[in-house]
């Protein structure tokens, strides 16, 4: 198995980090590109930039962020939001993205997977799935979480790999903003029931969060936001603690 | 100047960036005349064995490329630019690769394929890639087990034991992204600037 993953997510808007950051020593704090130069330095396994631009003609800003990112971060990072087809693809890719994060429009059209897995290869394409409790079990929700569907999050991780996902990112809606802790039960589930790489997303609060997270759980990778954010921890706290439990995590740059 | 090799799929910027950043002088093209031009070529980790191979396959590309090999230009092959040193892919059966050493590529069997993240490279064999063992970033789905006609330079494994690093004098070959492998693909990559 490899090493655990810590991956630092960060909320872009119209070219800057949203959510407060409490990082001194950065020129500009609201710039993703440099945000994710000093995770990288930190120790962090992965970035993951989250877009939440609202219009059309923010996808150039972030494309030029893409690019910065490309050429000053030796490690990989992943973009997520507003990918809406096979396009959304090549454009991020083209721009240095090692992988692209799909969530609605893979639930409207799964073939969306197919084809960039086809393309592009498995390992760049990554499928977030947003889960939520109901009476009726877990339910995947779209749309930022603000739309419910039938989808069981187990069974569409189990077809979405079978289309070509090469990762699955499984937000627990349940979990996420609580800093309680992730979603044991349902990263269980679904890191338990595919053969590639789950990331488990909602809920870090504390450094055993993602000890439990580990070793409870076949999750491979741990996403976190705010807990870097606003500087509760640092990513070498995590990994340090991590590696004195036990659990193997990449340490030592 | 090194040559990043453009199949004509995928993003050549991270490699081209990270090869920068270690003090190299980095043109991305494609074609004879740029291999004839080339003081170092490296295959990109990018695009699928068949594809890569659609680009390279021309005669006259063969034909510079063994020129690039007399003029014992230094190689980098990374991930599948690795593969396609080799004759064959369980990727894309029937697809004849360079063919510069034996062995075919074949499907990780483990229990999560694609292999991503980060995993050990253990030295190997009289020129090993590392002095100890060290983290670098896989993504893949397929490998070389064995490479009898070519030292392996690093092992890892993943489910299996395979093949991480290949060395044979001036020709380099590595299953990982030294390019997304921070601090140590870094000094790895420097080394091969610098070679």
């Amino acid at each position: 198995m490899p090493a655990k993953r810590i991956i630092p997510c960060l909320d872009v808007k119209d070219g800057r980090v949203v959510k407060g950051v409490s990082f001194e020593n950065l020129r500009d704090a609201g710039d993703p590109v440099e945000l994710a130069a000093r995770y990288s330095n930190e120790g962090a396994d992965e970035i993951a930039y989250l877009d939440i631009s609202a219009s059309v003609e923010n996808r150039r800003t972030l494309l030029q962020i893409v690019e910065r990112t490309a050429d000053v971060i030796g490690i990989p990072f992943s973009v997520g939001g507003g990918v809406v087809d096979v396009k959304s693809f090549r454009d991020l890719l083209l721009a240095g993205a090692d992988k692209v994060v799909i969530n609605t429009a893979a639930v409207r059209s799964p073939h969306i997977i197919a084809d960039a897995a086809a393309q592009f290869g498995s390992q760049c394409v990554v499928v977030a799935i947003d889960s939520r409790r109901t009476p009726r079990g877990f339910r995947v929700h779209t749309h930022g979480g603000t739309v419910p569907t039938e989808l069981c999050p187990v069974s569409w991780a189990q077809e979405a790999v079978r289309l070509g996902a090469g990762e699955i990112l499984l937000t627990s809606m349940d979990t996420d903003g609580w800093s309680k802790g992730y979603d044991i039960e349902l990263t269980a589930l679904v890191a338990d029931s595919v053969d590639v790489p789950v990331i488990a997303s909602g809920g870090a609060g504390a450094l055993e969060h993602f000890r439990a997270v580990f070793e409870r759980t076949r999750a491979e990778a741990a996403l976190a936001a705010s807990v870097f954010h606003y500087g509760v921890f640092t990513i070498g706290q995590v990994k340090r603690y991590l590696a004195a439990e036990g659990i193997e995590v990449r340490l030592g740059e | 100047m090194i040559l990043v090799y453009d199949y004509g799929i995928g993003n050549l910027r991270s490699i081209s960036s990270a090869l920068e950043r270690v003090g190299g002088r980095v043109r991305v093209g494609t074609g004879p005349d740029a291999l004839h031009e080339a003081d170092k070529v490296v295959f990109p980790g990018v695009g699928s064995f068949s594809a890569a191979m659609r680009a390279l396959s021309d005669p006259v590309v063969i034909h510079a490329l063994l020129e690039c090999r007399k003029r014992h230009v230094p190689f980098l092959g990374i991930c599948l630019g690795m593969q396609i040193m080799f004759e064959s892919s369980e990727e894309s059966p029937g697809v004849t690769g360079l063919g510069w050493f034996s062995g075919t590529a074949l499907r990780l069997r483990a229990g999560t394929v694609p292999h991503m993240g980060w995993s050990r490279v253990y030295p190997a064999g009289e020129t090993p890639i590392v002095n100890s063992p060290t983290y670098f970033y896989f993504a893949h789905s397929y490998c070389l087990l064995d490479a009898p006609g070519v030292p392996a330079a690093g092992v890892c494994e993943h489910g299996t034991r395979f093949v991480a690093a290949i060395r044979l004098r001036n020709i380099w070959g590595v299953q990982f992204h030294p390019e997304k492998s921070g601090y140590a693909g870094a000094r790895l990559l420097e080394e091969f600037v610098r070679c």
